[in-house]
């Protein structure tokens, strides 16, 4: 080694150690800020949720509490007709009211999309509104509405549908009416972000090509909002399938989602590992419709871009 | 000075006077105009956008609305299209009324600004979209007609891009071709050249008035650019203020404004304002001048184009029979093709006059100058 070529040698590795030790430094403090976050969600996300998933297997002691031990027996028992009927139901009312919301929430976009810029600010926060009020007070607006004597019976009286006090509450129909109008806001959302991201003068073309009203609709604007409608879809049916509160307010607990049941099979049943096991096989229903809507998406997007 | 008249033929309302170029009718029925606009309004709340709009496009003629933003003629457009419907007068379509038919059922179609092309479908979908959506060919026939159409905007080859993939002038031929594959008897363009850049303008004048050639169908443009209007129309209608000032030749309209504001939105104008007798213009404080034979009398307005203007030192070198001014020279700008004198009358105005550079060395800028000029050369215009 010369004299010359040494003094640059503590030159190049000077910085690189600090380097080192200010990346452990910086490792250090993404760790600690991440930490707040990471513990919440460990404690109150994977731990319960293992628990339950370790409960499903378990066996029910007399007592309502869990006796330990490894069995299948809890899921065995869920394939019985009388559970089968709350889980086709609730998919079937979840499906119900996700195509419902759908047409729905395309409707109220386009009409909003269509309307002056400032107006539409006002007209999407009446909307928002009611979104952010609790679900419960929402519902329980509902059951005002609709009880016998309530505005809605007064306006069927007035144009003469119905003749003195109707008893709609409860029923499904109720039920459904209160499943549509909590989740029609979500439907909304994403379907009019997606439509006002459409240049308008698409419409007017066409027209100009030859498209009546109708296939305006179905052969350019429809395929163009289709990733709104799958978001707004996936954030209608997956919520759908875990509602309790409105079954019980509005329906009358008569027809249940599998949320009630689980809620039945907790509380009434005092059958821990059954409760478990059906929210098991909820939470596998909610990741395999997002697993198909969400590769129905990629697809679409594939195609489009 | 006033002496100095040189009478030659009485300039007509031009508005009024056919047009010396005009391509002949090619449709079996050469009277039915392709549009006919009668007293064609449009108001908007208490906005009146259009007023009193009457005119004739005549088949296959490539046919230009030119004004400033704002002058209605989008909006003008937009009711020939069937977009927004007429609040007064009416529209026929080759002869028949189409007030109140829909957009979808009008034998028309539009180039849009944004070229509005499907975001979610393939060169060829586009294209062949008319084509599937009215049922105008067997199936079986589509894919030949797509690519005639690519053929005709020059992009054979094109047909499984998707319109992501194409530049701003692709998209512009797609669009193109998709407004043409349904042979349509109108063709309407929005600012068709505005998105593009400048050489690629020039390229598409050329070949926009090339392909209406081709094809045969009646072109309408709207646009604010002069010369874009200038080079590719047949007629243009210029329009201010919601109505249409001027129906003429690119010529015409160039050469004999019917207005002040023609005058100086096409091209550029020097105005002097005076009284006239027929014969002349006194302009206060100026003198005045000769002027070609006009039936105005009172007060008149005289529009002089900087081309049309010389510039000398002495009033000895002023050929006889010329209108002249004189004023101080402020400024001359050597522009290549041009030198642009800037002048000051003597009532303080400012007056432009560009000749060529192979002129004489006029006056030196500081100087006294005169502007001297062929007053039929010349308009007086009401207005």
């Amino acid at each position: 080694m010369t004299v010359t070529a040494a003094p640059p040698a503590p030159a190049t590795a000077s910085p690189t150690a600090p380097a080192s030790r200010s990346r452990l430094r910086h490792h250090g403090a993404t760790l600690a800020l991440l930490a707040p976050a990471g513990i919440t969600v460990v404690a109150l996300v994977l731990v319960p949720l293992a628990l339950v998933v370790r409960n499903s297997f378990a066996a029910p002691d007399a007592y309502g509490g869990v006796q330990g031990g490894f069995t299948l027996a809890n899921y065995r028992e869920l394939i019985d007709p009388v559970y089968l009927k709350v889980f086709g139901y609730s998919l079937g009312m979840a499906a119900l009211n996700t195509v419902v919301c759908l047409v729905l929430g395309y409707v109220v976009s386009y009409w909003l999309a269509g309307r002056p810029p400032q107006r539409q600010g006002i007209l999407l926060l009446l909307i928002i509104v009611p979104f952010w009020t609790d679900f419960l007070v929402r519902t329980f607006a509902w059951i005002n509405l609709l009880s016998p004597g309530g505005p809605v019976n007064a306006l069927t009286d007035a144009v003469g549908l119905t003749d003195g006090p109707a008893q709609w509450i409860p029923s499904q129909g109720a039920s459904f009416i209160g499943l549509v109008y909590a989740f029609l806001p979500t439907a909304i959302f994403p379907v009019y972000a997606t439509l006002r991201g459409v240049d308008p003068s698409l419409g007017e073309a066409a027209r100009d090509l030859g498209c009546g009203w109708w296939r305006v609709h179905t052969k350019v604007l429809l395929p163009l909002v289709r990733p709104g409608l799958l978001a707004a879809a996936l954030l209608t049916f997956i919520p759908t399938l875990g509602v309790f509160v409105i079954p019980v307010l509005l329906g009358g607990g008569k027809n249940q989602l599998v949320g009630n049941l689980i809620v039945t099979l907790y509380t009434e049943f005092r059958n821990q590992p059954m409760g478990a096991a059906a929210s098991v096989v909820l939470l596998a229903l909610m990741i395999l419709s997002v697993a198909v809507l969400g590769t129905a998406a990629r697809r679409l997007r594939g195609k489009t871009s | 000075m006033a002496a100095n008249h040189k009478l030659t033929k009485p300039i007509l309302a031009d508005h009024m006077s056919p047009p010396p170029v005009s391509p002949p009718p090619a449709s079996a029925e050469p009277m039915t105009p392709a549009v006919r606009l009668s007293g064609v309004g449009k108001v908007f709340g208490t906005a009146h956008a259009v007023r009193e709009v009457t005119l004739d496009i005549r088949r296959n003629e490539f046919f230009s609305i030119l004004g400033p933003s704002g002058c209605g003629k989008t909006t003008l457009m937009r009711m020939i299209t069937g977009f927004e419907e007429p609040t007064e007068g009416s529209i026929e379509l080759g002869g028949v009324p189409a007030t109140g038919l829909p957009a979808h059922r009008r034998d028309l179609n539009m180039l849009f600004q944004s070229y509005a092309l499907f975001p979610h479908l393939s060169v060829a979908d586009n294209v062949a979209f008319e084509l599937k959506v009215r049922k105008l060919r067997p199936k079986a026939e589509i894919p030949a007609a797509v690519d005639e159409a690519l053929a005709l905007v020059r992009l054979t080859g094109f047909r499984d891009r998707a319109v992501a993939q194409l530049s701003g002038g692709q998209r512009q031929r797609v669009a193109i071709a998709r407004a043409l594959i349904a042979r349509p008897s109108l063709l309407l363009l929005d600012e068709p050249l505005g998105a593009l850049d400048k050489k690629l303008r020039a390229e598409m004048q050329l070949e926009l008035k090339k392909i209406q050639r081709e094809v045969g169908v009646t072109f309408v443009t709207v646009t604010h650019d002069q010369e874009e209007a200038l080079t590719m129309s047949d007629r243009i209608a210029v329009m201010n203020g919601g109505r249409v000032v001027q129906v003429d030749t690119p010529e015409g309209v160039y050469e004999r404004p019917a207005t002040r504001f023609v005058a100086s939105f096409i091209g550029t104008s020097n105005f002097l304002t005076g009284t006239t007798d027929g014969t002349a213009l006194a302009v206060p404080g100026l003198g005045t001048l000769p002027v070609p034979r006009t039936d105005l009398t009172g007060e008149a307005h005289l529009a002089v184009r900087p081309e049309h203007i010389r510039v000398c030192r002495e009033e000895s070198a002023i050929p006889a029979g010329r209108a002249a001014l004189q004023g101080t020279l402020q400024q001359s700008v050597y522009l290549g093709s041009a030198v642009r004198h800037h002048l000051t009358l003597d009532d303080g105005s400012a007056f432009v006059a560009e000749t060529h550079p192979a002129d004489a060395a006029g006056p030196a800028p500081g100087g006294r100058a005169w502007a001297h000029w062929n007053p039929d050369a010349s308009r007086v215009l009401a207005e």
